[in-house]
Order: C-alpha cells, then sequence, then structure tokens
C-alpha cells in the first residue's frame, strides 16, 4: 500500500521551538493563545520571554530535515478502498530548532525603587 | 701541700721567695753578671705577675699531678682522669710508705718542678724513694746544679721553661691548646697554643738577656745584604726587566691586583658606606642580631665629629626587620670596581657571594630559579656556610621579564609555581639582600626597579688615588713607570680602573705615552658626561685650564647634538650648583632665552641655519655655573613629569567639557577653583530623613551641580587600607595646586550620602527621559490595542525597542506602567522602599500587582523541568495514519 506524500505548492520553512519544561496554560482553551516573545541579540542568540521568565537558547540545525505534513482524505473514490484513500500534504520543512535548555530567568516587576 | 699552701697566690710568692734565694746565691758566683740579675729578678717579677694574672695557681698541682701520676702509673693506669685534689688520697691509699720525696721537699718543689719538666722532655726512669736518702741528697743536688745552669746560662732558658710550664698540662686546660699523645704511655697532653703576643714578649726577653738577640756582626752582614741588594734591585729597575717579568706570570693584574679587602677599596668611602650600611640592615633577618641598635652607639660617640654623622639614617627596617628597600642598585660606568665593591661589601658583611651576571641565562625562568636557589637555600656541606648574599651584575641587559620576577620576589608577590597554597607564600619573601649592578641606571627595563631599589650611584676613582694605585702594582711588578705617565693614563683611560691596569700589564710600561688607545668596556659618553663636562671646571696637571681650551671643550662635547636635551639638563641642575650672584644667573638665564627663541624659530621656520648659536649658549653656561668641585647631577625628569601631568589635566578637562558644554578655559578659570567650595556644604552625618530643610537643599544643589558637571564619586581603597570616595573626573586638581589643602573636604559619611542622592537622581532622571520619550510616542500611536498576538501590536513594540532600550519589549511594556507611578517621592537609606504616602504606597502596591497581572495575564506559565529531556517514542499504528 502506498500512501502518497504529495507536494502541495511552495511549501514554508519552519522551526521548532524546543523547552525543556512544560507550557501551562489557566484556560483550558489553548488556540491561538499568545505564549511570548521570541528574540534575537546582536550575536544571535535565541531569547524567549514566557510570562515572567526569559529564557535564553539556542539555535541549531536539525541533523534529519523534518517534515510537516497534513493528512487529507480522499472521499472521492469510496470504492477503491486501497487506492487514494489517505494522502499527505506538505506543509512545511523544519530544518533547524530553536532549544532553550536553560534555566528561565524570573522577570521581577516590583523592584524596590530608588528614588 | 695543699695545707700548707692554702692560698694559690701565697703559694707562689712561696715559690719564688725560693727562687730568688737561688738566685741570690747565684749572683755570689757570677759578679760579672751583677747587673743582669737585677734584670732577671725584674723579669722574674714579670712573670710573677703574669702568673698571678693568668691564675695559674694550679700549675704546681698540675706537675705534682703529672709526677704522682707517673708515679702512681701502675696503680692508676687511666693517669689523666687523676685530679689534684684526690693527690693525697692516692698517696694515703696507694703509697702509703712509699712516699715521694716532694711531700718532704715541699720548699724545693720548685726546683723538682723544673727536674719534672726536664722529665717530661728526657724521661727519667727511676724516681729516688725516700728510703733511699742518698740518692735523693743527688737529686736534690742534681736538681739545684741544673738550675744554677739555667738561671747562669741564660735566663731565657728559665723563662723558657716557664713558658713551657705554663703551657703544658695534662689536664684539659682553660687556654689554646693542641692535644698529644705522648707515644711512650700513651699519656695525653696538653701544649698551649701561643698567640702572637707572647711571642714577642719571648722576644723582647731574649734580647734583653744578650743585648742583642743576634750577634752583631751578623746583624751587619744582614744589614750589608740587604743593602747590596737594594741597590742590585735599583739597577735591575733601571736596566731591563719588564719583558721578563711579565712573561713570567699568566694571571692578569687585574685579577692580581683585585682589592682583597674593604680597605682596599679605591672607590669612594661614602659609596662604600652606603652599601655597607645597607647590607648591614640585613642583619636583623638575615643573622638575627640587631645592628641599628650598635649603629646608634657608635654614631653617638665614635663618630660624632666626622662627616659620617650628619649623613642621615638615610633608610630603616620595616615592621618584620628588612629593610625598606630590599634590593641595592649600583650604578656607575665601566671599570670603576662595582663589582668588586659588591662582592667585598658582602664578604666583609659575612655572605657568601652568589653572582649572576651577563653571562648566565637570565631567562624568567632560568632566573626564578636562581633566585630561589640563592635566597633560600645555604650552603650545609661547604667549609663555611655562609648565607648568601645575591649579586645580580650588569642587570641592564637583563630582559624585563626578569626583572618584574625579580622585584616580585623581593616584595614577596611571587606566587610558587605549581602550588598556590596561601600559608606558604610567607617563605617566598625574599631573606637575603639583593645587590644589583649596572652602569646606566636609566635603562628603561630598570625603571620599575629604580622606583623600589636603593640606588646607590659609584662616583669616579679620583684620578691621584688611582694613579697611586698603579705606581704601588708597578712597584711590585718592578715596573719603571713615571708617575706623570701614569696620570696621563688615567685621564685617557677616563678613571677606568680596569683598563689602565689592564693597559699597564700589556704595554709593559715602556711606552705609556699619548697615543693609548684602549679598547673601554661598554664606554659611551652619555648625556651625564656631557653635564658633566659642561658643568665642571677641567683641570689638568696644571691647575685649570685656559679659557680658549675650556671653549673649545665645551664646543666639542656639545658639536654631536642632543643640544636640546643637555640644554634641559643644565637647566634642571643649574639651582644646585650655581653661585650666589644673581646678574651670573639672571645672564644665564637669557642665554636660556635665547636657546629658546633659537629653538622655536628652527621648530617652526625650520631655518637650521641659525642651528649652530645654540652651541654658543653652553659656553656661557660653563663659564657662569662650572665648579671645580664634583657635582652630583640627576636627570631632568621634570618636563617629562609635567607633559604627563598637562595631559592628564587635559583629560579630566574634556571629560567635564563633554559632560557640562563649558569652554575648556572657562572650566579652569571660572569655574574649576571654586568647584572645592561648592562642592562641600556643611551637612551633619546623619541619617538622610534628620536632615534640615537647609540641609536637604544643599544635598540636592550639590548633586544637581554635581550631575550637571557628569561628575561622580568613586569608592577608592587608600594607602591604609581605608575607603575613600574620589570625584571622578577629579576637577580639584585642575580647581587647586597640587601643595594646597582644600579648604574644607566632605567626611566619608557626608560623601556616602551624596553618592546615594546621587544615583538616586541620576535614575529619576533616566526615568524623566524615558517617560518623556514614551509619552511622545504614545502621543504617536494614540489608540493601540494591547492586543500582542497581533502584527501590529508587535510592530509597536518594536518601534519601541528601537526607540528606547534594546530591552525585550514585555519589559518595555511593564515599565511603561510603572512609570505612571514614578512622581512618587522616595526616601531611601538603607537601600529598602520606604514611601511617605499611605495612598501613594497602595497605588504602588496596585501598581506592582496590575503589572504583574499583565505579565501573568496570558495566562501562559513556563515550568522548567531540571535534568535531562527524555526523548519519548511512542509507537504509532499504521490505521492511524490511514
Amino acid at each position: 500500500m502506498i500512501v502518497p506524500i504529495k507536494k502541495d505548492g511552495e511549501f514554508e520553512e519552519w522551526a521548532i521551538i524546543e523547552l525543556q519544561g512544560d507550557l501551562k496554560f489557566n484556560s483550558t482553551n489553548i488556540t491561538n493563545v499568545y505564549i511570548g516573545d521570541l528574540h534575537f541579540t546582536k550575536s544571535g542568540t535565541p531569547i524567549l520571554i514566557i510570562g515572567i521568565h526569559v529564557l535564553h537558547g539556542k539555535e541549531m540545525v536539525l541533523p534529519k530535515p523534518f517534515a510537516v505534513l497534513v493528512k487529507k482524505k480522499n472521499e472521492v473514490n469510496t470504492t477503491n478502498i486501497f487506492e487514494r484513500q489517505t494522502e499527505y500534504i506538505i506543509k512545511a520543512l523544519i530544518k533547524r530548532k530553536i532549544i532553550f535548555r536553560s534555566r528561565p530567568k524570573p522577570i521581577v516587576t516590583n523592584v524596590p525603587k530608588f528614588n | 701541700m695543699e695545707s700548707e699552701f692554702p692560698d694559690p697566690n701565697e703559694e707562689f710568692d712561696l715559690v719564688h721567695e725560693e727562687e730568688y734565694e737561688i738566685l741570690k746565691e747565684i749572683e755570689e758566683f757570677e759578679k760579672k753578671k751583677g747587673t743582669e740579675s737585677g734584670k732577671i729578678e725584674n723579669l722574674q717579677e714579670e712573670q710573677k705577675r703574669n702568673k698571678l694574672n693568668n691564675s695559674r695557681p694550679n700549675v704546681h698541682e698540675e706537675l705534682n699531678a703529672l709526677t704522682s701520676s707517673k708515679y702512681n702509673k701502675s696503680c692508676i693506669p687511666s693517669t689523666s682522669k687523676v685530679i689534684p685534689s684526690t693527690n693525697n688520697d692516692n698517696f694515703d691509699t696507694d703509697v702509703t710508705k712509699k712516699r715521694h720525696y716532694d711531700e718532704f721537699f715541699g720548699d724545693i718543689s720548685d726546683m723538682l718542678d723544673t727536674n719534672d719538666l726536664a722529665d717530661i722532655q728526657e724521661p727519667k726512669d727511676k724516681k729516688p724513694r725516700w728510703d733511699e736518702p742518698q740518692e735523693i741528697i743527688k737529686a736534690v743536688l742534681d736538681a739545684r746544679e741544673k738550675f744554677n745552669e739555667y738561671s747562669r746560662g741564660v735566663s731565657v732558658n728559665s723563662k723558657y721553661i716557664k713558658d713551657k710550664r705554663e703551657s703544658i698540662s695534662l689536664r684539659v686546660p682553660h687556654w689554646n691548646f693542641i692535644a698529644l699523645t705522648r707515644p711512650r704511655d700513651a699519656q695525653r697532653i696538653y701544649l698551649r697554643v701561643k698567640n702572637d703576643e707572647q711571642s714577642k714578649i719571648k722576644t723582647n726577653t731574649h734580647s734583653i738577656s744578650n743585648l742583642l738577640s743576634v750577634p752583631y756582626s751578623q746583624l751587619k752582614t744582614e744589614a750589608e745584604e740587604i743593602i747590596v741588594q737594594n741597590v742590585k734591585h735599583a739597577s735591575c729597575e733601571t736596566s731591563h726587566l719588564p719583558v721578563t717579568k711579565t712573561l713570567e706570570d699568566d694571571e692578569l693584574w687585574v685579577d692580581k691586583y683585585r682589592p682583597r679587602s674593604y680597605i682596599e677599596l679605591l672607590s669612594d668611602e661614602s659609596v662604600n658606606r652606603q652599601l655597607l650600611h645597607w647590607i648591614k640592615l640585613w642583619d636583623k633577618t638575615v643573622f638575627n642580631r640587631n645592628y641599628i641598635d650598635n649603629k646608634k652607639k657608635k654614631l653617638n660617640f665614635k663618630f660624632r665629629n666626622r662627616k659620617f654623622a650628619d649623613e642621615k639614617p638615610f633608610q630603616e627596617l620595616d615592621s618584620k626587620g628588612f629593610p625598606i628597600q630590599r634590593i641595592a642598585l649600583l650604578s656607575g660606568p665601566p671599570g670603576l670596581g662595582k663589582t668588586t665593591l659588591a662582592h667585598l661589601v658582602a664578604k666583609h658583611a659575612g655572605y657568601n657571594v652568589v653572582e649572576i651576571n651577563a653571562s648566565d641565562e637570565r631567562s624568567p625562568d632560568a632566573f626564578r630559579q636562581v633566585l630561589l636557589a640563592s635566597t633560600q637555600m645555604k650552603a650545609v656541606i661547604g667549609n663555611d656556610p655562609r648565607p648568601n648574599c645575591l649579586v645580580l651584575d650588569e642587570i641592564d641587559g637583563a630582559p624585563t621579564a626578569s626583572i618584574d620576577l625579580l622585584l616580585k620576589f623581593v616584595q614577596g608577590k611571587l606566587i610558587p609555581k605549581g602550588k598556590k597554597d596561601k600559608t606558604k607564600t610567607d617563605k617566598h619573601v625574599c631573606h637575603r639582600p639583593v645587590i644589583c649592578i649596572c652602569n646606566e641606571p636609566y635603562t628603561p627595563s630598570l625603571r620599575a626597579l629604580r622606583a623600589t631599589a636603593f640606588i646607590i650611584s659609584v662616583p669616579e676613582v679620583s684620578a691621584t688615588k688611582l694613579a697611586d694605585r698603579l705606581m704601588e702594582i708597578s712597584r711590585k711588578e718592578k715596573l719603571k713607570v713615571n708617575s706623570d705617565a701614569l696620570l696621563r693614563l688615567v685621564e685617557i683611560s677616563g678613571c677606568d680602573i680596569r683598563s689602565c691596569i689592564g693597559a699597564l700589564q700589556y704595554m709593559g710600561g715602556v711606552n705609556l705615552g699619548d697615543n693609548l688607545s684602549f679598547a673601554l668596556k661598554d664606554s659611551r659618553k652619555g648625556l651625564f658626561d656631557s653635564w658633566k663636562q659642561i658643568l665642571k671646571i677641567p683641570v689638568n696637571r696644571n691647575g685649570i685650564l685656559p679659557l680658549s681650551e675650556r671653549v673649545q671643550l665645551v664646543l666639542r662635547t656639545v658639536q654631536n647634538g642632543e643640544s636640546e636635551k643637555l640644554a634641559q639638563g643644565i637647566f634642571h641642575n643649574y639651582p644646585e650648583i650655581c653661585s650666589d650672584k644673581m646678574n651670573y644667573i639672571a645672564l644665564c638665564l637669557k642665554w636660556f632665552q635665547f636657546f629658546d627663541e633659537i629653538l622655536f624659530l628652527v621648530g617652526s621656520l625650520q631655518t637650521w641655519s641659525i642651528m649652530p648659536y645654540l652651541n654658543y649658549a653652553f659656553v656661557f653656561w660653563h663659564l657662569y655655573f662650572a665648579k671645580a668641585r664634583n657635582i652630583k647631577l640627576s636627570y631632568p625628569s621634570i618636563v617629562y613629569e609635567m607633559n604627563q601631568k598637562h595631559a592628564k589635566n587635559i583629560g579630566i578637562l574634556t571629560t567635564v567639557q563633554r559632560n557640562s558644554g563649558h569652554n575648556k578655559i572657562i572650566l579652569t578659570v571660572d569655574i574649576a577653583p571654586f568647584l572645592p567650595d561648592l562642592l562641600s556644604p556643611q551637612l551633619r552625618t546623619v541619617s538622610g530623613h534628620l536632615h534640615s530643610d537647609k540641609e536637604k537643599n544643599d544635598i540636592n544643589r550639590l548633586v544637581n551641580v554635581l550631575i550637571d558637571f557628569g561628575l561622580t564619586f568613586i569608592q577608592e581603597k587608600n594607602f591604609d587600607e581605608r575607603y575613600d570616595y574620589k570625584l571622578d573626573p577629579n576637577i580639584f586638581e585642575i580647581g587647586t595646586f597640587p601643595d594646597c589643602k582644600y579648604r574644607r573636604t566632605l567626611i566619608y559619611a557626608v560623601k556616602q550620602i551624596i553618592v546615594q542622592e546621587l544615583e538616586a537622581e541620576r535614575l529619576r532622571r533616566v526615568e524623566n527621559a524615558i517617560k518623556s520619550m514614551t509619552k511622545s510616542a504614545q502621543n504617536k500611536k494614540s489608540i493601540t490595542n494591547h492586543n500582542v498576538t497581533t502584527n501590529s501590536a508587535t510592530s509597536d513594540s518594536a518601534k519601541i525597542c528601537n526607540n528606547a532600550t534594546s530591552k525585550p519589549n514585555a519589559l518595555e511594556q511593564s515599565k511603561k506602567l510603572q512609570m505612571e507611578t514614578k512622581d512618587i517621592k522616595y526616601k531611601d537609606f538603607f537601600g529598602r522602599t520606604i514611601t511617605v504616602n499611605q495612598g501613594e504606597q497602595k497605588k504602588l502596591d496596585k501598581e506592582s500587582i496590575k503589572s504583574r497581572n499583565f505579565l501573568t495575564k496570558n495566562s501562559v506559565w513556563y515550568k522548567y523541568k531540571e535534568g535531562f529531556s527524555n526523548a519519548v517514542r511512542r509507537n504509532v499504528k499504521m490505521i492511524d495514519l490511514l
């Protein structure tokens, strides 16, 4: 059986953000939620700010690139079950990942103020 | 016997009374020597006195012990153990019946003593016993006869014997002795080791006895011989000797006639003393004896009226007993005997000299090894285990790294390689004196050393002194040299002792003429020589040179360029040596002016043609400043120092100018002089909130002024380990003259308060600036939804990032929120936040909660997991893929 993987036009290049830890959410609805800001310093170090935490990470190239696939079910030929029932379309390629391994630093907001 | 002579002095009186009696008897027989006997008596008296002084009461007993021990040889094998006090016991127990004759003839014991002494030399086989009266009588008679012989023939002999009697002992004596073993009976005998004084006495007595120790005729022949030899000697000298002589010994005269002791040193006495004093300061650490006290005592009564007394104690010991300057640096032109001086002084002070010179490896590593080896170890096996003294010859050739190492080592900052044990570092402080020797103390590599070392510059040896020494050498070597030639030699060599002696040896003294040229060691006419040439009146043996020659000499000296440096040196040194006449000085100063003008013209217009006129200024300076005596010159460092200071001040001014925007001239003239007064208001040293309104105003004003001029106080450690605040571009230095005290300075605590206020004010200003900026930004983007996920928001925040700071925008936003509450007044002393107002406090709390909420309102947070992230493998079934 062949599960075809199709290239559907131009695909983007994405990157993985790998965190050593968990992301916790207050609400159960976690779609389309703002997580944090990702910045790069002048030297290229990625900085991720999540809530009150600042994370310093590094960017690396994946040894094997990943492809992000979208499963697509074809309802066209229901009779021919073996033919083209399901196919995958490449959404994006992932060649790099940004990895945040270090312990996050807290952002202190109510600093004692000198006045 | 002891009972008869209870007191040793009495005993000797008695002994000698007997002798006098005998002598008187002898006098009857020998009338022709009547005069002499008086002398003998004197002599005897003298001897007696000597004896009493020498406290020799137990000679008699010793001798008695000798005889008795001899007598008891069979009974007591180890005779050396016999002690006089036990004599009687021995007699009583062992020889109860067989008593020795001298027990009964106690009074003539001295005669028998002589007998016994003779006995020591020429052993008698047998001693007479009491039960054999004839033999005793015979012995007594023999003894008398012998005694007569002694006193008649040569009374010296008797003296000699006396000496001997004092010189021989069977017990371990209290004087210096040599132990001998008598081969006959394995008896240990101790002989006195005489010193020279005693031998002198002996010769004296010799002459007394015979008027002349040697017959007149013999003396006469000897004298004649000496005369003949002298004549021969003289004739030899005149005829032909030098060539053969020099061939005979291949030792260099420089080594042969090197000074062997401190006294023989040619160099200046004060220099020698300086170095010796310095090295003696080490006594405390090296030999653990106090030198300073001795020295002071000496100074007090010995050298009071001498020139040494006004020599200040130029350095003392520090708290640990080390001399403050731990290195001595000897500098001076070559061939003056610096090395010799260092060696001799070190030896004189009881050190073993370890020398490192240019021929040894002096890379830092090798250097470190030698340093450690020579200063921390000590010869144990050698025949004189003295502490080492390190002499670093020709140090100006050593690499700078090595010199740095030496300095670190001497200051005890050298960390032992490999181990960094703090406790051990104390051991690596230099415990031995280090003497460095160089020709040119102003070599750049020696700069650091010069700052810490005790510098002794060795001056030139005076020509006459050196010529005298050369004369002495040539006399010893039997060279015929006239003193004029020697003086000339000295002059040509520039008082270089080494080259003089070398020349003397190889020229053989024959053609010490004018056309003599040396291969001088490192001879280089430096600036100092040129200055000396100009500032000293040249003298030859006919007195002061004529004026024309002097002018010629000066012009010749100046010709080889560097006239600017030369003039600087003269300008630097003239106040020390100039005469009292002010008009001369004024004249010379005019010439300095002339010099400067010409130099300026040359510099600005490139008119090199007027350059030669510069040289004539030197002639004038020479004529008016030069002195006949030896002068001490110093290097003109003022110009350099001033340049550095100027650069520093300009630096301060430019920084202040950049901050305040004032002109430099305005700063120096109008502002800087008053700043010290403006910046030191009267403040009490109490905590901030206790200050009165006036004081608060003062502080505010002060802080504002400081910020406006861009000044800060910076905490610095003082020399005595205390902290102090220093103004950061230290504009006080410009405003006040270095020797003036500030009229009023702030004390440390006040400065502390000011610094805190300063920091607070600075923060406040920065915040204000940011606030105004963000306000304008807000005006531009009047209503922005803070929808962070949308592109517009991020671009907005990014813009703010670009505008203000490079901080991430989440922070930025939080700051924005905080900023609205920023106009609250805080009092802050211990670094804690104290709000003045209760309501504001609440507001603040609200704010902080608000800002916190802002960060967390997105309801996403991050939980970090320590350790490794486990790769998770999950099985995927095919059916899910399909």
